[in-house]
């Protein structure tokens, strides 16, 4: 008895270290459990709702997006793993169009384009990289310069919009940017610099922003002085959007634009609320956006600006188990602005975002 | 005659002036709502002289088209040979059609002959800002698609971006004051749109002619009640 106690003590002394080494601490592991199962009945809602076809909300974005919550699940789903794989697929490949853009519409061609390629990359499939590769020269045909009548002083300049001839926005320039990113676009390009140029017209920091409106809070406002929630304000969707976006682009920690960015994360930290947003508008985006920019930016716990550390992984998911429906999928109740009245779109955001959250950081 | 073309001309160049901050689809629709607006004020009154008169209507299509083609290639990129142009050309067209049937069907429908034109440039102004006046109602009442749908088929603004293959309600200015580019909706069909309006046009235009052979109008009263409306520019 005496022998197997000593026995029990010398492994438990053994095993302490590397048991402290192997465990990970980014988040509660009973919450990481939640997160799994409440993404495994988000996708398995997308599965149920999924149309003969193949498609989500007969949309190309909404599918595209539904079909990465599937590909970048830790479930691991492949091609092989059937139809309810091969079908979205098909259903983005055949809304391929002559330009090289991927869309069902004229309208949306950016987000469109941007988030099927971002798909069809997760499937691995060599197969796609010559839809990938006249996809990526649609999106970077879409930014505007010089070529198009815009001097690189234009608040314009460098940016990208819907996927014509519309004024550009941060959040179009964020989807371009992330699926340029995923596809292994030439890093070099200048496409990157002219987006930079862009999406620092977009940030309240007068520090980097060379606009006469720009404040000095550090967030991000919709597109160069203009806020869908008043005047040039900074919101939390935005703020995410435009940090990820400083992020591709090439920035790193140390920018002070990616300072200012984060210091208005940590001033306006919250999960309750899409901050700065009028009546929870775009809501959901702001999950997805929050829960990608902090998985890239690799902090662990975010201390706000009264001193409280935050571990934004157990935040998030005690936030979205807390509003996740009984049929498995995700609504916003307050607003359908930016589709979020839809269903399948706020679920197939929602399980990405999850994803990022059980990611290793 | 020469009246109406100035004042197309002088809006025009003003528009082009704010043309140099904005896009070729804000061009494309401020110039041609601006000539819709300006032929609906200016020539179609003169139509209204003789509403039986053939050759009124033919001068005012004619009329609308060549500025249309003139001023767009003038003021804008395009040449004389763009398909976009050309398209644009042919909408406005068929709008004044239908306009001028409306009209028609009004000046023989009401006594008040005087009001006219004032009743159709209103028309025209509460249906093309269906989407700035409704916008509010969209969002409060979580509209369905097809009845958002609906309400931006309403708008000749809607044909007229169409038909410039412009996202209009993503623009700028229409993304900032109304709630349309945060919500799904499909812009309507060009040739569908076309057949509406055409169909408007033709029903007006044949109401007109069996209530005018019930009832014939005194063509000369309405030719000198036009006149009063526009008397500065026949001055």
């Amino acid at each position: 008895m005496n022998f197997a106690r000593k026995i029990a003590a010398l492994c438990f002394i053994i095993l302490l270290p590397v048991s402290a080494i192997a465990a990970d601490d980014s988040m509660d592991s009973a919450l990481k459990n939640k997160a799994k199962r409440a993404a495994d009945e988000g996708i398995h809602y997308l599965r149920q709702a999924q149309a003969e076809d193949g498609s989500w909300s007969k949309s190309v974005g909404v599918t595209a997006l539904a079909l990465r919550a599937f590909l970048e699940s830790l479930r691991g789903y492949t091609e092989e793993d059937g139809a309810f794989i091969t079908l979205p697929v098909s259903f983005l490949l055949k809304h391929v169009n002559k330009d090289g853009s991927i869309s069902e519409t004229n309208q949306n061609r950016n987000y469109n384009t941007a988030v099927a390629i971002t798909a069809l990359q997760a499937t691995n499939n060599p197969k796609y990289a010559e839809i990938i590769k006249n996809a990526q020269s649609f999106l970077k045909g879409l930014q505007l310069d010089k070529e198009d009548g815009y001097e690189p002083d234009h608040k314009y300049y460098g940016g990208i919009g819907y996927g014509g001839d519309e004024r550009p926005d941060l959040s179009n320039i964020y989807h371009a940017l992330e699926s340029l990113k995923a596809t292994s676009f030439n890093s070099k390009d200048p496409l990157w610099e002219k987006a930079m140029t862009f999406v620092s017209r977009s940030q309240n920091n007068s520090e980097t922003n060379d606009q006469g409106w720009a404040g000095n809070d550090g967030g991000f406002a919709y597109m160069p002085g203009y806020s869908p929630h008043g005047d040039a304000v900074s919101y939390g969707s935005m703020t995410h959007a435009g940090l990820l976006s400083l992020l591709f682009a090439g920035a790193d920690k140390s920018d002070p634009r990616v300072k200012a960015a984060y210091e208005w994360i940590r001033n306006n930290y919250t999960l309750d609320e899409n901050p700065g947003a009028k009546k929870n508008q775009g809501l959901f985006y702001y999950y997805n956006a929050f829960a990608k920019s902090m998985h890239a930016f690799g902090e662990i716990k975010i201390i706000d600006s009264k001193g409280v550390a935050h571990n934004w992984r157990n935040d998030l998911t005690t936030k979205l188990l807390s509003i996740h429906e009984k049929d498995g999928s995700w609504v916003n109740h307050d607003s359908p602005r930016w589709w979020e009245g839809d269903k399948n779109l706020c679920t197939a955001w929602s399980v990405i975002a999850l994803n990022h959250v059980i990611k290793k950081p | 005659m020469l009246t109406a073309l100035g004042a197309i001309l002088i809006s025009a160049s003003m528009i082009h002036l704010a043309g140099e901050f904005i896009t070729l689809g804000e061009q494309l629709l401020l110039l041609s709502g601006c000539i819709l607006l300006s032929s609906t004020i200016v020539l179609i009154p003169y139509a209204m002289e003789d509403p039986t008169k053939l050759s009124h209507q033919l001068l005012l299509i004619l009329c609308t088209g060549i500025c249309t083609l003139l001023i767009i290639a003038w003021l804008t990129p395009l040449s004389l040979l763009s398909p976009i142009l050309w398209r644009i050309t042919v909408g406005l067209c068929l709008l004044i059609v239908t306009l001028t049937a409306v009209a028609g069907l009004l000046t023989q429908l009401t006594d008040n002959h005087n009001s006219i034109t004032l009743w159709i440039t209103l028309l025209l102004l509460i249906t093309a800002g269906t989407p700035i006046w409704l916008g509010p109602a969209v969002e409060l009442f979580y509209l369905e698609q097809s009845t958002i749908n609906a309400i931006i088929t309403t708008s000749p603004l809607s044909y007229l971006a169409a038909l410039a293959d412009w996202d209009y309600l993503r623009g700028e200015w229409f993304y900032r004051h109304t709630p349309f580019g945060g919500l799904r909706f499909d812009y309507p069909s060009i040739s569908i749109t076309s057949l509406i309006y055409l169909t408007i046009g033709l029903a007006c235009h044949y109401i007109r002619r069996i209530i005018a052979t019930e009832k014939p109008v005194d063509n000369i009263c309405i030719k000198h009640q036009s006149l009063s409306i526009l008397g500065v520019m026949h001055k």
